[in-house]
């Protein structure tokens, strides 16, 4: 990639080339006639069908198939992975008091109480390359959350200002996959889609979901006093399927004729080898399409350049208090320290890093933090997982990793007592819950049984084909003292700080988690999964049964109510510079500008005040096409 | 066989004959193009693989695009034998000769191989299609074979034809919903300027491309970006996303065949004096060409009758699907990773007969042949092991 001399004057510089600086680029870009810069801190690696491949390749090489897997760490833009995670203990270091909890060993750098338990990916496309796809919307009463229930915040407006966004995300950035038939969400009704469809039809359900609908479907259940109606409700998905009329199918990036449809790898994360499911690489191609680095900007046309191994570290203001251009450290080889360093020039200036590097830039910066807010409230969707084996074979493993919820539980009048938490029924057996198909396989040979041959060959066939899970997603809502910040002890090989996160878990959240496992326990009877009986030894693989089990060394274990959970981070980073209708309590006004600099605007999921319980990608993406048009009215007044 | 003798101008069922076959034509030049695809070692050769992928769904493309055609006037898409040519099937055995299209050439089954590349390039060559002669027993090349046909359609597909179609043959078309992504998109075909424009779409994008790309530069005929910036080169008619447009089939062969890429200047027509395309012809299991169940016994033999079964099965969906129950398509795409599987399981075997060498598919028809489904015996026998 070509670089920017020193003196050029964009229009819009995005920091961050992954789906929210895609979008907020494509928006300025298809009004014509802009100039606009986006600055990538990671490799282009993916952007060609080759070295996608190379990816995949990745991926099928490690034995550890953790969602960073394919894309190897960058040390000069270092990306958080959970296999530097563990247990936060008392670790002196020359720079913390003794007693205190401090874990240095990956790319965060963590004080605990609780370690931050996820990641995200530095690199063209960012963490696109490993999302799930899911693109559920936010319900109506998640955007008064204060109002209604007392907890966190309430957002500067309403379901209704945000809706035509969504289908603009739907449609023009992701291409979401659904039909609005099998949508059941509690506290929504019919205007919540209105006459509306997705783009392409959905993605069929999975055999585990059409057993699971059959046991579930129509049954009520009663979780700490509030009774349900269950129901599966098929997810919405950035995947592609049939197209609806007038919808083209976006295949993979530098070769369109693959990934038209999804073909059922069942590894979606980490990475889908034939790109059926979307990443910010195809709408970063479609912007180098469309709008070529090299092209004179016409009215109908404008000139996008992507500088990867730019990594931002520094936004410089002026006398006015207005943002006078960004200072990148440039790279060649990720494995030496040595850059350039260079600073670029625009009208408008778009942090498009994700939640935790925007944080970062801007405290870095020692800008638009008059609130004091930049870094904190730092949210996530913890989950706790419940798996087992069904009576009947489900054959997991085929089709996508998910293509169901169970949604009721994602709003209701407890939510002034514990947090709402949404249920996605898994459909890879137990690879998350337990690293199968390869750990139940190793336990047989290895375990009690020992088994081997023909013996082996029948139990795998027994055991693997029954096996299921569930994770229970919980609604973590904004707190201050969750934060990420910085420390000039901890920085990175080209010199920029490292993120130093602080988190924990309120009770309101872990009482989510205790009423989630009763709601995991009332299905599971109705599955017919009951729990071990203390004469059946899970080594053997007895059916049916739960297996669920929740250790004190696990890394993400917590207690509540006298009982353990293990917890996992979904990925879903939010929070980290909020919008609010206060220049006091939030960092971004609801026009996801800067309150301090009227040049500065900030997109990601960051941004969200709180992030209810769906998937946040389709929610930011949706605030992110909004963010572009502010950026293009802005321009336009300026001009 | 003289295809020839039934003129499509000149009658109403000659035309359908020739689309019967034309049918059969976009199917017979599946296989060879699978056998390479398939043979090529998992994340080796990516130029290659693409270039043939994206050929084959366009031939796939085309068989359903000449099913929709003959459905509209009245015709019934089948494997059958056509009446008065001798009892010749429009499905091939392989190695085939086809017998009614002289510049063809000899097709074989054989692994991604040079050999294989210079039949796909002599394939994918732009010819100048002469209309044939009198006396002439064969149309001299697949532009010819379909300018008779849309002759024939403005001959003899009158409004009269097409209207009693849609009586008689409701149902039967395949729909873009069924059958999209394949650099192009089915045409449903109510009537004669449908049908021609479903015709069209066969030829531009397909071998009977104009032979005037061979004397354009690459730059023009190619040029993605150039595309995106306005310019519009000339391009073999497919629509993709953000103006781009693909290759030709034949330059991308040409470019693997000499494993050089062109230069932006070169004229098509040269031979390729760009950077160096880095192709691994080792990186190809070694089937065995042309292979037959027939030559094996036992084990050997049942995997390849087995996978003769799917593509049987497969192609019989094909014609079922073009015969009121263009759903069923869905299941013939769902087929096709059956065939894959199976395909590559054959040549992933060493042949009892020459230990250099692998089993392969050897993609024999059988008529008699079960609908597809994983639940066929061959299906469970092939897969047990």
């Amino acid at each position: 990639m070509t670089t920017a001399a020193e003196d050029d004057l964009y229009d819009v510089i995005v920091v961050g080339a992954g789906i929210a600086g895609a979008t907020v680029a494509k928006v300025i870009a298809g009004a014509g006639n802009r100039r606009i810069l986006m600055l990538e801190a990671g490799r282009a690696t993916g952007m060609s069908a080759d070295k996608y491949q190379s990816h995949v390749e990745a991926f099928q090489a490690t034995l550890v198939k953790v969602p960073n897997a394919p894309y190897p760490n960058n040390p000069n833009a270092p990306q958080a992975d959970v296999l530097s995670l563990r247990q936060l203990v008392a670790q002196p270091t020359p720079h913390q008091p003794p007693g205190s909890m401090i874990g240095t060993e990956g790319a965060l750098v963590q004080t605990g109480p609780l370690p931050f338990a996820s990641d995200y990916v530095r690199a063209l496309g960012g963490t696109t390359l490993h999302w799930l796809g899911t693109s559920l919307r936010m319900l109506p009463n998640d955007f008064k959350l204060q109002t209604l229930y007392g907890q966190g915040v309430d957002w500067p407006f309403g379901y209704d200002a945000l809706k035509p966004y969504y289908e603009r995300a739907e449609y023009e950035i992701i291409g979401v996959a659904g039909n609005v038939a099998d949508q059941y969400y509690p506290g929504i009704d019919d205007s919540y889609f209105g006459d509306y469809e997705y783009p392409m039809e959905r993605i069929p359900p999975s055999y585990l979901d059409q057993v699971l609908s059959q046991k579930l479907d129509g049954q009520r259940i009663t979780v700490q006093d509030h009774e349900y109606t269950l129901k599966l409700s098929n997810t919405p998905a950035g995947r592609n399927s049939r197209p609806r009329p007038g919808y083209q199918v976006v295949g993979a990036v530098g070769n369109p004729l693959q990934g038209q449809r999804c073909e059922g790898n069942t590894n979606c994360i980490p990475i889908c080898p034939v790109q059926a499911k979307y990443n910010a690489l195809k709408t970063l191609y479609e912007l180098m399409m469309l709008h070529p680095a090299d092209g004179e900007p016409t009215p109908s046309r404008s000139s996008v350049r992507i500088v990867t191994q730019a990594v931002a570290s520094q936004l410089t203001l002026d006398e006015h208090g207005r943002i006078s251009g960004v200072t990148y450290k440039l790279y060649d080889d990720e494995n030496s320290p040595a850059y350039e360093t260079r600073t670029a020039r625009a009208k408008v200036y778009v942090l498009a890093a994700h939640a935790i590097e925007n944080a970062k830039l801007l405290l870095a910066s020692g800008v638009a933090n008059s609130s004091g807010m930049v870094g904190r409230n730092l949210m996530d969707h913890p989950l706790i997982l419940t798996w087992g084996l069904m009576p009947e074979k489900v054959w997991g493993f085929r089709g996508p990793l998910s293509t169901s919820g169970i949604e009721p539980f994602r709003d209701g009048a407890f939510r002034d007592r514990h947090c709402a938490f949404r249920i996605e029924v898994g459909n890879e057996g137990w690879s998350f819950a337990a690293g199968a198909p390869y750990s139940t396989v190793a336990g047989m040979v290895y375990g009690k049984e020992k088994l081997f041959g023909r013996r082996l060959r029948a139990k795998v066939g027994e055991v693997i084909p029954r096996q299921f899970r569930l994770a229970l997603e919980m609604e973590q809502i904004p707190q201050p003292s969750n934060y990420v910040t910085i420390d000039p002890s901890y920085r990175d090989a080209l010199g920029n700080f490292r993120p130093v996160i602080r988190y924990d878990l309120p009770d309101y959240v872990r009482a989510g988690m205790a009423a989630a496992r009763e709601a995991s326990d009332r299905m599971f009877a109705l599955l017919g999964v009951p729990k071990l009986s203390p004469d059946q030894d899970p080594d053997t693989f007895p059916f049916p049964g739960e297996y669920t089990a929740y250790h004190p060394t696990d890394v993400g274990y917590l207690t509540y109510g006298g009982h353990g959970y293990t917890f996992f981070g979904a990925g879903h980073v939010a929070g980290t510079h909020v919008m609010g209708s206060s220049p006091a309590t939030s960092v971004v006004d609801p026009r996801q500008r800067s309150w301090d600099h009227d040049n500065l605007y900030m997109v990601g999921c960051g941004n969200l005040p709180t992030v209810g319980t769906s998937n946040p990608t389709l929610t930011m993406t949706a605030l992110a096409i909004w963010a572009g048009e502010n950026v293009l009215e802005d321009l336009r007044g300026r001009s | 066989m003289n295809l020839l003798q039934a003129d499509p101008s000149q009658s109403i069922e000659g035309l359908r004959l020739h689309l019967q076959y034309a049918i059969g034509l976009e199917l017979t030049t599946i296989p060879p193009y699978l056998c390479a695809l398939y043979s090529i070692v998992e994340g080796e050769n990516s130029e290659a693989v693409e270039a043939i992928q994206s050929v084959v769904l366009e031939e796939m493309l085309h068989m359903s695009l000449a099913a929709n055609v003959l459905n509209a006037i009245g015709g019934v898409p089948s494997p059958d034998p056509g009446p008065g040519l001798g009892g010749i099937s429009p499905i091939p055995v392989y190695p085939t000769k086809v017998p009614f299209i002289e510049r063809i050439p000899e097709l074989h089954l054989l692994p991604f191989s040079p050999e294989a590349v210079d039949t796909f390039v002599a394939i994918e060559q732009p010819l100048e299609p002469h209309p044939p002669t009198a006396g002439q027993e064969q149309y001299d090349s697949i532009g010819a074979f379909y300018q008779a046909i849309e002759r024939g359609l403005q001959e003899v597909g009158t409004e009269e034809v097409f209207a009693a179609a849609r009586v008689s043959r409701a149902g039967c078309q395949v729909s873009p919903h069924l059958y999209y992504g394949g650099g192009g998109s089915v045409i449903e075909v109510d009537n004669l300027a449908d049908a021609l424009r479903a015709l069209d779409q066969i030829v531009r994008q397909g071998e009977g491309v104009s032979p005037e790309i061979l004397t354009q530069t690459v730059i023009k005929h190619v040029a993605p970006v150039l595309g995106a910036l306005g310019n519009r080169p000339v391009e073999d008619g497919d629509e993709l996303p953000y103006g781009w447009r693909p290759y030709s089939h034949y330059a991308r062969f040409t470019e693997i065949r000499e494993g050089r890429h062109y230069r932006p200047t070169q004229q098509v027509e040269e031979t390729p004096a760009g950077d160096v395309l880095p192709v691994e012809w080792d990186a190809a299991l070694p089937m065995t060409p042309d292979p037959k169940a027939e030559h094996y016994d036992g084990a050997y033999r049942a995997a390849m009758t087995a996978f003769d079964q799917t593509y049987s099965a497969l192609v019989n969906t094909l014609y079922h699907s073009f015969n009121r129950h263009p759903e069923a398509l869905e299941a013939a795409v769902l087929a096709m990773y059956d065939l894959k599987y199976q395909a590559i399981a054959l040549m992933q075997t060493p042949s009892p007969l020459d230990p250099r060498l692998t089993l392969g598919p050897g993609f024999q028809y059988l008529r008699s042949a079960p609908p597809l489904s994983r639940n066929t015996r061959a299906w469970r026998e092939a897969t047990a092991r």
